[in-house]
């Protein structure tokens, strides 16, 4: 995540640097960050909470948290899905059906991008507001390119008046990338995007060995993984991530001078005066 | 050393001339003889014509190198020009058959009457029907056969002159070798479960095999980097050559290299690799460069590397996906998205020669066949 680090930050200079010359060089005494945060008690959403409540970490150092939003924003939803392997045209029937229930399920000012993957990535719907126009085709070549479409999903623009939320349906096997796992989490490093990770189970899609994938990208960025026991929980499970998504809270604070570090912030969250389960990303980066 | 993912070949990445001669008119599968005699008359689509589903093989009885062997008889160049033809049109639809057409066709040739060197022409048909069957074994990446096949190669020049050996032999080495690394790699991915199921079987507590596990994993770790230290070594020396194989090997000695997390010796083997006339290995040597730029923080480096690989092939998706990635990590995100929504949006469905890289030479062999009719007889 970088985002807010930039729209935030208020007399923010950028000077070029030998190999990077776009990167930018924080002088300001200021450095906001923006993070998303959900909260349960139990299996239910805490919607309660103000900035007294949070308690946050930003390399081991204790932030002021200075605003919370909830459910205040519009999304920018990306949904990934792999059409790879022998989906047969009733099965890309069901998750052009999905699709549309979850476009469906958007509001006015939500936008909305949709990606089909096999070996060659491809998008079924462009990013725009509601009503969302939706044209998946079955894409040739044949193969699977999980790495390189999910990497470029997590492709986003900082903004202060938008959040992003990515969510991928897939089984994460792999044939066909040029790109790997490590460049994955790289950009998951980078991206302002919450990742839900969606695997369908059941049918033949062997589920096993690369369901750590999945958690991995999603823990990284502050999302989840979600399984879907069938064709027909597709569209429910989508839709539960986008809500979860919606009433997660959006906290900012401010970096002080000698707190901006560049390179990977981690980041902890914790409630101060319940038990309540947070979840938000891992960290991110500076550089 | 690093995990890499990919270099499958596509099927259905490669149009060659064989499939687009079957979209013409189809003939009845029939006798081997009559083929022949509609080829040698020149004809040189009946063969892709009459052969067009791996069933149509049958009625030629050509199960068995013997079979050909006996078929082929005395020495005759529009005979070994038959049989490439076949195993062209078997890569295709019945890839079984190319072996087996490939063996009886190379003692074909390289048992020719005439000695190497005499005559001249005879040098070159023979040459260039090694390169075109080993292009073609490549394609399905048959690396045991292509081993096989330069064994023949290297007992036919030591007791004759070179000439006869294709220029890109050096090179196909190589790509056997990188064909096998790829073929025999283990999954670590799935290590887990693999190891799971050999401990199970070994009556182990699986709960308990975590130093079990990883013993197993390290001894395939080191097997597969020592499978791609020797593909190394084999670039590196067809890397010498000045011709378009040597920088070919370059390129590809520099991926290997970055496999086996030397990334400064990667920089330094593709650095200054000039392409001539291949946008393929253009791409390629641009696709791999802005990795290995990636790898050491060259960031800037990299976009250009890109970049240029996307000026030999426009909407290839590899290349395209690198661009975003780089740009993203430049905080050039505006720019990023942009090239990632230009990816997923492009109208051409042009193939990313990516999909084709473990099939090495075979993107020539459409050229090559061509080539081949137009040798005198």
């Amino acid at each position: 995540m970088k985002v807010l680090a930039i729209v935030m930050t208020a007399g923010l200079v950028a000077t070029a640097a030998p190999q990077d010359p776009a990167r930018p060089v924080f002088q300001s005494a200021a450095h906001g960050v923006s993070v998303d945060v959900a909260v349960f008690d139990g299996k239910n959403v805490v919607t309660s909470l103000t900035a007294k409540d949070f308690q946050v970490l930003d390399n081991g150092v204790e932030q002021t948290v200075t605003s919370v939003d909830l459910n205040r924003l519009p999304i920018d939803l990306k949904l990934v899905f792999d059409t790879s392997g022998s989906i047969s045209p009733e099965g890309l029937e069901r998750y052009r059906r999905a699709m549309r229930r979850v476009a469906d399920a958007l509001q006015p000012n939500d936008r909305c991008e949709i990606v089909a993957f096999t070996a060659r990535v491809q998008d079924a719907a462009l990013r725009q507001s509601p009503p969302i126009a939706i044209d998946l085709q079955r894409t040739l070549p044949d193969g699977t390119s999980f790495f390189d479409a999910v990497s470029l999903a997590l492709v986003t623009v900082p903004s202060s008046e938008r959040r992003q939320i990515v969510i991928v349906l897939s089984d994460a096997q792999d044939n066909a990338s040029f790109f790997d796992e490590e460049a994955l989490l790289a950009a998951a490093k980078l991206t302002d995007a919450v990742v839900y990770t969606v695997l369908p189970i059941g049918g033949a899609i062997n589920t096993g060995p690369y369901v750590a994938r999945l958690q991995s990208l999603s823990l990284l960025t502050g999302g989840r993984l979600m399984p879907a026991f069938s064709d027909a929980q597709i569209a429910s499970t989508l839709n539960e991530a986008i809500q979860e998504f919606r009433h997660s809270y959006v906290l900012r604070y401010s970096l002080r001078a000698a707190e901006k570090k560049p390179g990977w912030h981690k980041i902890v969250v914790k409630i101060r005066s319940a038990y309540y389960t947070v979840r938000v990303r891992e960290g991110y980066f500076i550089g | 050393m690093r995990q890499r993912r990919l270099a499958f070949s596509l099927a259905l990445v490669t149009v060659s001339s064989a499939l687009t001669y079957a979209s013409t008119r189809p003939l009845a599968a029939t006798s081997i003889d009559q083929i022949f005699a509609a080829y040698a008359g020149g004809d040189h689509t009946v063969v892709a014509r009459s052969v067009r589903l791996p069933s149509d093989f049958a009625p030629l009885r050509l199960d068995k190198p013997s079979v050909i062997d006996d078929w082929l008889g005395a020495w005759n160049q529009r005979k070994a020009m038959f049989v490439i033809e076949l195993a062209f049109v078997a890569s295709e639809i019945a890839p079984a058959k190319t072996w087996p057409l490939l063996a009886a066709g190379r003692r074909y040739v390289a048992e020719r009457p005439s000695p190497p060197g005499t005559p001249a022409d005879e040098d070159a048909f023979e040459r260039m029907w090694h390169q075109m069957a080993l292009g073609l074994l490549q394609r399905h990446s048959l690396a045991d056969y292509e081993e096989t096949y330069f064994a023949t190669l290297r007992k036919r020049t030591a007791t004759a002159t070179s000439s006869v050996l294709p220029a890109r032999f050096a090179l196909a080495q190589g790509i056997a070798q990188e064909q096998r690394c790829w073929n025999d790699r283990p999954d670590l991915d799935r290590a887990g479960a693999a190891v799971d199921a050999v401990a199970r079987a070994a009556g182990q507590d699986v709960k308990s095999r975590v130093g079990v596990s990883k013993s197993m994993v390290e001894v395939a770790r080191e097997r597969q980097e020592a499978c791609w230290t020797e593909c190394l070594n084999r670039f590196t020396a067809a890397a010498a050559s000045t011709d378009a194989a040597g920088a070919e090997a370059s390129v590809r000695g520099a991926w290997i290299s970055f496999q086996l997390g030397k990334v400064p010796d990667a920089l330094r083997m593709i650095d200054g690799v000039e392409v001539v006339d291949d946008p393929t290995l253009a791409y390629w040597a641009g696709l791999f460069r802005g990795r290995i730029d990636n790898a050491l923080g060259r960031h800037a480096d990299a976009e250009r590397a890109y970049r240029a690989a996307l000026a030999a092939r426009p909407d290839a998706q590899s290349a395209g996906v690198g661009l975003a990635l780089t740009l993203f990590r430049l905080n050039r995100d505006a720019e990023a998205d942009a090239v990632a929504v230009a990816v997923r949006t492009r109208a051409t469905v042009t193939d990313d020669p990516w999909w084709t890289y473990m099939s090495g030479d075979y993107r020539f062999v459409d050229h090559w066949i061509e080539s081949l009719r137009g040798t005198p007889r």
